[in-house]
């Protein structure tokens, strides 16, 4: 019952700082709470926020992928370069999506065969899915797409921003896995006890499969929806970006450990990221300053989980 | 003053539901190897824990060199020279045996550590062990004879008044037993008296000065080791012919065979064979450490079959994991239930259909209505107190969390289901509510093999007894026709 409440606490805590984040802003700048301006905030962190989705799958088994940055950077490049080649637009998209999956295979290969810990597999596959980025582009930027592949970044759909629509989209796929599904259910069950789990006869490495193999998928649907909007395919595109996606899930209440925490906690893990860097450049917050705010999140968010914890 | 060192003088310690020690009286000599012998739960380990402070007594009074021992704790305990040896090694396998030995306590010069003093103590204690290694050896190169040598070398670093030894002989050869005991000798010499813990009975009659014998919590017998023989301690230990009025009487066996298994081996068990009939109550006795747990997971995937083959409904299977044993209908309910039964910080529903979430989905989809009312059916069935399904199994008591671990697997329809100490750590009105659901199983024509250190839960409840002894199937009983003592004699047969 402790435990239960503290979660509750813990999302209840974030909502009011997500609250308060937004009334302070309100007060200071008179461009913050704006339609136009939400809208710009939701589609700068439908990126990350598509990412979330997997990294919660994955967190809960009790791993991680640090690898989702350069997955997307990979994926993001290996688009760009196909419809350069004039590969027709949904085809490339198909073949992204595919590379994605195949990158998430490997890591998940990693850990369930080699059985290398997910913090040093998916810091090693970082550092190769970056590397082949940089080798593909030759350190330079790939651009020239067809017109219509903006739309996925840009264009709107019954008013609504593309972008936004398909993080939903991404997000109700997520409730669903998550509350209603026999998979979901192993995910909590492999984080909170694996070994029980292994007695239960679940299939736990099928399970850290597919939640690695989504990780890529989710991670390349990113890369598209990233690369459609900035139209061009520099190779650090998903540099770093696996610390707001992490820091999202984890503010928003998904246990490190594994096994506890709900999606929507990171809902509002994410709106904490986006109004966060949306306001701190309304603000004029200097970059390097902001990544200092940022890491000092991430690490209140976490330390008040421990110590709640005791 | 008397030539006792440690008098326990009417100890009593309880835990809810459980007297562990009953007014016990014994006076320790010093100088002398006194032994402590009993059936598992007779109170031993409850006696080593109140003397080495590591819990406390519920009332009575302990006299250590003629003084009363208060507030007692585990760094107190090591201060006052009582040194325990545990049956369970403590090492730490990466580190080297000097490490291993001043661990807690490294000496230094200046700042760093000062090997070379570390290292020679070392030699000079392992010499007086009779242990011819380099303290540089890594603790896991060690093989566990060896690694028990060198824990009794670390408790002589410090001056040692009275040293405890827990089954030392447990993992050793005959022949490190001959060399441990004359060590033991020698340390008595020195004027050390030691406490001595054994199964082995010939051992303890032929090291020890005096023994105690302990029997459900209580001190039924103490004299000198000469005044007593084999028969006559294995009478004391085992006391009163157990009562069989709650014997099964209804016969629910039939004919035929659901699970076979022929000269199967793993690393921990050797040329196991034996079957389980439909409708059976298969019980597997032995002693700690005897491979009864062992064998259990062999059976269910969890340890790889080196050799032999298992026949499920008379046909040969493959169980390489327990996703194997599961698919067959079999199920196990673990001893330690925390670390492998449950989902501590998971709701009560979440693990009520943990394995068998395939019947209420459709399409991976969980069909949340049936699902509870599934769950709701079977902990009423089983009886079990729980606040709300959303409650974290955490919160309830450990004969309801057991109830939720069996209510897991009825869920899967097991026909084969596994207990391996399912009555352990609850309390007595549980156990018998347990007793009961394990007969109205069998009844239903599921069929068990119930694991279980206690002599009375394996001779009432079951149909058939194996014996297991040192890793193999020391005997077979039909279970009226087994009494304590051969159950006791057995145990200790292939040791």
């Amino acid at each position: 019952m402790n435990k239960m409440k503290r979660t509750g606490i813990f999302t209840y805590g974030i909502l009011i700082f997500l609250i308060g984040l937004f009334i302070v802003l309100s007060f200071s700048s008179p461009y913050f709470f704006t339609l136009s301006n939400l809208t710009t905030l939701l589609r700068q962190v439908a990126v990350v926020g598509i990412i979330t989705v997997s990294m919660t799958m994955v967190i809960l088994t009790g791993g991680i992928d640090l690898s989702v940055g350069s997955m997307l950077g990979l994926c993001a490049v290996i688009l760009a370069q196909l419809m350069v080649w004039g590969v027709n637009m949904f085809l490339a998209i198909g073949i992204t999506l595919i590379v994605g999956m195949l990158l998430g295979l490997f890591n998940g290969f990693l850990i369930n065969e080699i059985k290398i810990s997910p913090l040093i597999s998916t810091l090693g596959t970082l550092t190769i899915y970056s590397g082949l980025t940089y080798i593909i582009t030759g350190g330079k930027g790939i651009f020239g797409f067809p017109d219509s592949f903006s739309f996925i970044g840009q264009g709107y759909l019954l008013g609504i921003p593309v972008p936004i629509i398909i993080l939903v989209a991404v997000f109700a796929f997520g409730f669903f896995v998550l509350n209603n599904t026999r998979y979901g259910r192993y995910l909590y069950g492999i984080g909170a006890n694996e070994k029980a789990s292994v007695l239960s006869g679940v299939d736990v490495k099928k399970v850290k499969y597919i939640a690695y193999i989504t990780s890529g998928l989710l991670s390349s649907l990113a890369s598209v929806v990233m690369l459609s909007r900035v139209n061009s395919a520099l190779p650090n595109l998903g540099e770093g970006l696996e610390f707001d996606v992490v820091t999202a899930v984890v503010l928003g209440g998904i246990s490190v450990n594994g096994g506890e925490g709900r999606l929507q906690g990171v809902v509002i893990g994410l709106l904490i990221i986006a109004v966060l860097s949306n306001g701190m450049i309304l603000l004029g917050v200097g970059n390097y300053f902001q990544t200092v705010v940022k890491g000092l999140v991430l690490l209140i968010a976490v330390g008040i989980d421990n110590i709640s914890k005791r | 003053m008397n030539d006792y060192i440690l008098t326990l003088e009417n100890i009593t310690k309880e835990y809810p539901g459980v007297t562990a020690l009953n007014d016990v009286t014994i006076s320790f000599e010093k100088g002398k190897i006194h032994a402590l012998v009993g059936e598992n739960g007779a109170g031993k380990s409850t006696l080593i824990k109140l003397l080495t402070g590591a819990i406390d007594k519920t009332s009575g009074k302990i006299f250590y060199k003629g003084e009363e021992l208060k507030n007692n704790s585990p760094i107190k305990s090591l201060d006052r020279k009582i040194i325990p040896v545990y049956q369970e090694l403590n090492m730490i396998p990466t580190l080297s045996v000097y490490d291993n030995i001043f661990y807690g306590h490294e000496m230094t010069k200046g700042i760093a550590l000062d090997k070379k003093y570390m290292r020679e103590k070392t030699s000079e204690l392992l010499k007086q062990v009779g242990l011819k290694v380099s303290p540089k050896t890594k603790a896991r190169e060690l093989g566990v004879g060896n690694q028990q040598l060198v824990e009794i070398a670390k408790a002589l670093i410090k001056d040692v008044d009275v040293l405890i030894l827990d089954e030392p002989t447990t993992s050793l050869t005959d022949i490190e037993t001959e060399n441990l005991f004359g060590i033991i000798r020698n340390l008595k010499k020195r004027g050390i008296s030691i406490i001595y813990i054994s199964h082995r009975l010939d051992e303890v009659l032929q090291l020890s000065d005096t023994i105690t014998v302990l029997r459900d919590g209580e001190v039924v017998d103490t004299r000198p080791s000469y005044a007593f023989d084999e028969e006559h301690l294995i009478k004391s230990m085992v006391g009163r012919n157990l009562s069989r009025s709650t014997r099964n009487k209804e016969k629910t066996v039939k004919n035929e065979k659901v699970l076979e298994l022929r000269n199967v081996s793993t690393d921990q068990v050797k040329n196991i064979s034996f079957h389980l009939l439909k409708g059976e109550i298969l019980g597997i006795a032995g002693l700690m450490g005897s491979g009864r747990t062992e064998l259990a997971e062999a059976i269910f995937g969890r340890d790889k079959i080196t050799s032999g083959e298992i026949f499920v409904n008379g046909e040969l299977k493959k169980i390489n994991s327990p996703k194997d044993a599961v698919d067959e209908h079999m199920a196990f309910i673990t001893e330690d239930r925390k670390t492998l039964g449950l989902m501590l910080d998971l709701s009560v529903l979440e693990n009520v259909t943990y394995a068998s979430l395939k019947k209420v989905t459709t399409n991976g989809t969980i069909d949340k209505d049936e699902e509870k009312q599934v769950v709701e059916e079977i902990l009423e069935r089983l009886n079990v107190k729980y606040a709300s399904l959303d409650e974290k199994v955490l919160n309830l008591s450990g004969g309801n969390q057991q109830k939720v671990v069996i209510a897991k697997w009825l869920l899967t329809n097991a026909s084969i289901l596994i207990f391996d100490e399912p009555t352990q750590g609850i309390d007595v009105g549980s156990k018998e509510e347990i007793y009961g659901i394990l007969r109205k199983l069998a009844k239903e024509g599921k069929s068990i093999i119930l694991v279980s250190s206690e002599n009375e839960e394996i001779m009432n409840i079951t149909d058939r007894v194996l014996v297991m002894s040192n890793g193999e199937i020391a005997s077979e009983y039909k279970s009226e026709a087994l009494t304590a003592d051969t159950l006791f004699k057995d145990s200790a047969r292939l040791l």
